[in-house]
């Protein structure tokens, strides 16, 4: 075990290393230059110089990354070119707003998933059927079309929500709910086929075990059978695949914040590459790639504890 | 004489047209003929259909959002351009972007994957890991930096879906070539003074063309799903090119005084983007083939170690 663990520790971290460099690198690559765009319009060439040395943007480039890690790694990620608000602040406000979405997202999609894919239990039954369309229906509507119908139903036609905007949950608990809604719908839509699409095929596999087999051979009655055998056996890829589809949500709400006008991360990010916010994009980038690492590690870690074959399986 | 041989050649056409209906409505075919076909439909919609429409999609020659009539069956959008034209050029503009997409990611990805996997060693393992670097971004994100950096345009769009694509198509062949290099008949092939390249190339790649024709279904949906996102977000084709993304988000300010507007750009995305989903669910039932990349890193090195 420790082995494994540390090989994919080591791993996790050359990768989230090459994330540091790529979003350092894209940093250098967005058109324009920040010192110049902080400086404003009619900035003499020294000034500019100047703001750039107190950016720590001149020098070779090696000597660049290390400047702007030893602030990353101090949670110094720069200031906003438009706003000059510290990126830092900007996450704080907006991370929480996006996490509140994904979670109520996730429980739609559980709520839906689950009994879905309960239709593997009974073969050619009609939730058996629905289940197996279901994940390609969900991967072929895009969620943004998906908030829009919803809105169109519920916000114009029958005014029941509202088509737009964020109420905090901890302020007003009610409007707060009716606010997340139709985003929280659009979107655990489109994670359930995900769910569905993984949970069902798991489940079905599991039935067709030996042990299951001998657990109806005992005269266990089926409930049991589902509830002692199968369910335990279904739920470590469950629960690690649940894992791996919040990871990659911080960056898959970009596209339902635009809908629902909803001021979350994904808003910040995306005016942040139309205005060429600098500092903003780096630390966007950043904060996405590196919750896919760090939730694929652990979820690879649990995986690795729960199941020995994992831990033994050579590199291929 | 000259008119029976006529005939017996007609006869010998319909025969093999017959034989070849019968064969692609076999139990086993059915699926994927019915999958093919719908694909064949909506993306011919976009190719041919630009040539048929009524209005050029970027004149504003009528009074803006209209609602459906026979002269323009989708109404019109904010400054009065035909929106049936729009849409149909919007689908002209996923179609390729598909198209080009699977080609040129299809070829390399391909290839990269026949060689790392033949190969093996530190080949494979450096090429693996940047795949897998490169998976490790949302497909959105990935898109997203490019056209960031690049400037938006289509083209754009295009190096941001066939940089997306590529390591999808190397993983998935890598993973069946690997199964593949050890049977029998590639050890023959190999015996006989096959050279490396003619192995991969006319042994191997038969046999993994299974999985790299699902992949491609399923990469021309994401292309397609991707080109609407970004240019949804404002960051894809350029206006006033129509694509189905951007009329999406036009539609959305409008969406209380003209509701049907984004429903159409709509319905035309799902049925693009569900007709590959729906070839690539019937190719994998076709030759049971199981995907392996939706499962995470330590279990997919068990599911690749147990093949």
């Amino acid at each position: 075990m420790r082995a494994f663990a540390l090989r994919r520790v080591g791993g996790a971290i050359v990768t989230l290393f090459a994330t540091a460099v790529v979003s350092f690198l894209v940093f250098r690559l967005l058109p324009g230059d920040p010192a110049a765009v902080i400086a404003g319009q009619g900035a003499t060439e020294a000034q500019i110089d100047a703001i750039r040395k107190g950016l720590g943007l001149n020098g070779n480039v090696v000597v660049q990354f290390v400047h702007w890690a030893d602030h990353a790694v101090h949670g110094n990620l720069g200031k906003s070119v438009i706003t000059n608000v510290p990126v830092s602040t900007l996450l704080a406000q907006r991370l929480p707003v996006t996490l509140e979405l994904i979670l109520t997202s996730m429980i739609v999609a559980l709520v839906v998933a689950v009994p879905l894919s309960l239709g593997a239990l009974w073969p050619r039954s009609a939730l058996d059927r629905i289940g197996n369309v279901w994940p390609v229906v969900g991967l072929s509507v895009p969620v943004f079309w998906i908030g829009e119908l919803l809105i169109l139903l519920f916000s114009i036609k029958l005014q029941w929500l509202p088509a737009s905007g964020y109420v905090s949950l901890f302020q007003f608990p009610l409007s707060a709910l009716k606010s997340f809604l139709l985003p929280s719908i659009s979107f655990g839509f489109y994670v359930s086929s995900f769910l569905v699409q993984f949970l069902k095929p798991a489940l079905r596999d599991v039935m067709e075990e030996d042990y299951i087999r001998t657990a109806r051979a005992k005269g266990l009655s089926e409930a049991s059978v589902f509830w002692h055998h199968a369910l335990r056996a279904t739920m470590v890829p469950f629960v690690t695949q649940m894992g791996i589809l919040l990871g990659t949500s911080v960056g898959a709400t970009i596209v339902i914040e635009q809908v629902f006008n909803y001021p979350g991360f994904g808003n910040l990010f995306i005016q942040g590459i139309i205005s060429s916010d600098f500092y903003v994009v780096q630390a966007g980038l950043l904060l996405i790639v590196g919750s896919v690492i760090v939730v694929n590690l652990v979820v690879d870690l649990i995986f690795g504890l729960l199941d020995p074959r994992v831990r033994r399986a050579q590199r291929t | 004489m000259a008119a029976s041989s006529a005939a017996r050649k007609s006869q010998s056409v319909t025969t093999a047209l017959r034989r070849l209906g019968q064969f692609l409505w076999r139990r086993q075919n059915r699926g994927v003929t019915v999958a093919a076909l719908a694909v064949a439909v909506f993306c011919g919609i976009g190719l041919v259909g630009p040539f048929l429409t009524p209005d050029n999609p970027d004149d504003e020659v009528y009074q803006a959002l209209l609602g459906s009539s026979w002269a323009h069956p989708f109404g019109t959008d904010e400054v009065g351009r035909d929106l049936f034209s729009r849409v149909v050029f919007g689908m002209r503009i996923s179609a390729e972007i598909a198209i080009v997409t699977v080609l040129v990611a299809g070829v390399v990805g391909t290839v990269a994957g026949l060689y790392t996997g033949y190969y093996g060693g530190l080949r494979d393992s450096v090429t693996m890991r940047v795949a897998d670097f490169l998976l490790g971004f949302p497909p959105l994100v990935l898109a997203l930096l490019l056209a960031a950096i690049i400037g938006p345009s289509t083209l754009t769009v295009l190096v941001a879906t066939i940089a997306l694509s590529i390591p999808l198509f190397a993983r998935m062949v890598r993973a069946s070539t690997l199964a593949e290099r050890q049977k029998e008949y590639v050890l023959a092939a190999r015996a006989l003074g096959a050279s490396d390249w003619s192995v991969m190339l006319r042994t191997l790649l038969p046999s993994v063309l299974g999985v790299a024709l699902v992949e491609g279904a399923i990469v021309a949906a994401l292309a397609i799903q991707v080109e609407a996102a970004l240019s949804f977000l404002g960051v894809g084709v350029p206006p006033p090119t129509p694509s189905l993304g951007s009329l999406l988000y036009d539609s959305l300010t409008y969406i209380s005084r003209a509701p049907l507007y984004g429903v159409f750009p709509g319905v035309g995305l799902v049925l693009l983007v569900g007709s590959f989903m729906a070839l690539a669910k019937a190719l994998q039932v076709r030759w049971s083939l199981n995907p392996v990349s939706a499962l995470p890193a330590a279990s997919r090195e068990v599911a690749e170690a147990e093949k």
